[in-house]
């Protein structure tokens, strides 16, 4: 048996009720691009740091806290909002004698950090290409860190890191990144950024 | 002399039958009831101090998580069906919007916004542009295209199917915020209830905004800028009352001493819901006067 439904007649649109629906899509796509942007610029944001002594310039990423207070590096930044282990980028320079090649730098590094980091393990050793350098690698290592207070009785974290050497003007420039390993991807974005932006 | 009832001489007049289900009494009973829960567990667990035993709380939590849907399901759908014209696609709009929240907008809210991890840290002037831009507008947009593409504007009789349907949405979006707050915190059970109210209170809110706009486009000839400031209207009343009801509800850092008082936050949501509906309310009832004088002139 055939079933026959009758119903109103949908009405019709007007033209000012297709504008309203065209005006109120626009002004969502335009929110949403707005709201792209805002991420990006609260994100993305940078601070500059310059060392003449050093030569060196970088934007690091804005509210990171910065230290240059330490003999062993330039200059190194931290995001301090990380619940574990915070987020690292340090700089670093040792002088190096013109016959040091960057394959010996690599080594003494890896010697000096499996005495002082645990359960360091390298992960990979791979050419990277660095603006105006000739010559420049990438280490990708991990390492147990404890937190630094024993008594907190906390279980180590899993940090990954990944350091670019190069030779410049007589020294060895070891700029260095560290994070959680379970963020370490997505925070790897910011180092390449960090990257892309030093001068020295 | 002989006295006649009055009743034996005049017939009574029929009552008109109101063909619809009436709204706003679902809403106020369905805020109402939400609203007692809230602060009968606030008042149970936050304040008498009973203690719940810890195997019951995530069970718990999902029954208060899914509270305003089955409010919903018993004060708006069932109660459809006993009046004479019912309004039939409330059920699949609440679908579709809790499908298109869980799929699209929350995943781009979390993954492609990110808000957790810039919002949280900005001034206040700054969160609030930024929650309106981000969670508002993601949030107003998802709703409204459901509500558009699947009744709008056939489904539309009167100005109130409008809030009924975007009300409906509210209730599909707010769930599934609501069970995705329990899947990832292990709240307290009265915290869980001011959560879930939160929600529903905002999406409602924003929903009675953008219903309005909808209905004002179906039966008016407002300007066709109309529609976009009640989205926009609804996005700032998300990115103001997120910021402010989590600065209220939260101990803030600072040398004086505070502690969390959520009693506040939940105040900003009811103030959020009420004052909006009570001024769309003001507005369609307007609206609804002008067009049976305009009705009553026409046939003069």
């Amino acid at each position: 048996m055939a079933v026959i439904e009758i119903r109103e007649r949908a009405p019709e649109t007007t033209q000012r009720q297709r504008y309203s629906h065209y005006f109120a899509v626009a002004f969502c796509l335009f929110g949403l691009l707005l709201g792209l942007n805002l991420r990006d610029s609260a994100l993305f944001a940078t601070t500059q740091y310059a060392d003449t002594r050093a030569g060196i310039r970088a934007f690091y990423p804005e509210n990171w806290l910065i230290d240059t207070s330490s003999p062993d590096y330039v200059f190194r930044v931290r995001d301090m909002t990380e619940p574990g282990f915070k987020t690292t980028i340090q700089v670093s320079m040792e002088p190096v004698s013109p016959q040091t090649a960057i394959r010996n730098v690599i080594e003494a590094l890896s010697l000096e950090r499996m005495q002082t980091l645990a359960q360091y393990t390298i992960l990979s050793i791979d050419p990277y290409f660095l603006e105006d350098q000739p010559e420049a690698f990438a280490v990708s290592y991990a390492y147990a860190a404890g937190n630094t207070d024993p008594f907190l009785e906390s279980v180590p974290e899993v940090v990954r890191g990944m350091d670019i050497l190069t030779i410049k003007r007589g020294q060895a420039i070891i700029i260095s990144f560290r994070s959680d390993a379970d963020t370490y991807e997505q925070n790897l974005p910011i180092f390449e950024r960090f990257l892309n932006d030093l001068e020295f | 002399m002989t006295s006649y009832n009055q009743r034996l001489l005049i017939p009574p007049e029929e009552e008109e039958v109101y063909p619809y289900r009436r709204v706003w009494r679902s809403v106020i009973v369905e805020s109402l009831a939400l609203l007692v829960l809230t602060l009968g567990l606030f008042a149970l667990l936050g304040i008498a101090g009973v203690q719940l035993p810890e195997a019951a709380r995530r069970p718990l939590n999902y029954v208060v998580a899914g509270m305003p849907l089955g409010l919903w399901l018993v004060f708006s759908l069932l109660q459809e069906r006993a009046v004479p014209e019912p309004r039939r696609r409330l059920l699949g709009v609440v679908v579709v919007t809790a499908l298109a929240a869980n799929a699209v907008s929350l995943p781009l809210i979390e993954h492609v916004f990110q808000v957790e991890r810039w919002l949280p840290l900005g001034n206040a002037l700054n969160r609030i542009v930024g929650y309106t831009f981000t969670v508002g507008i993601v949030q107003e947009f998802t709703k409204y295209l459901v509500v558009r593409y699947l009744v709008w504007p056939n489904e539309l009789r009167t100005r109130m199917d409008s809030i009924a349907y975007n009300l409906a949405a509210a209730i599909g979006f707010a769930t599934v915020l609501n069970i995705q707050y329990v899947l990832t915190t292990d709240a307290p059970v009265d915290i869980t209830a001011m959560r879930v109210f939160g929600n529903v209170a905002l999406q409602s809110a924003g929903s009675i905004l953008v219903g309005y706009g909808l209905a004002e486009v179906r039966f008016s000839r407002p300007t066709p800028l109309l529609l976009t400031f009640t989205l926009a209207a609804a996005a700032t009343l998300a990115g103001v009352v997120i910021p402010v009801r989590s600065g209220l509800a939260n101990a803030s850092l600072t040398f004086n001493p505070t502690i969390a008082s959520p009693i506040r936050g939940l105040a900003v949501s009811v103030a959020a819901l009420a004052g909006i509906a009570l001024a769309i309310g003001f507005l369609i009832e307007n609206a609804e006067r002008q067009d049976r004088e305009a009705a009553a002139a026409r046939e003069v």
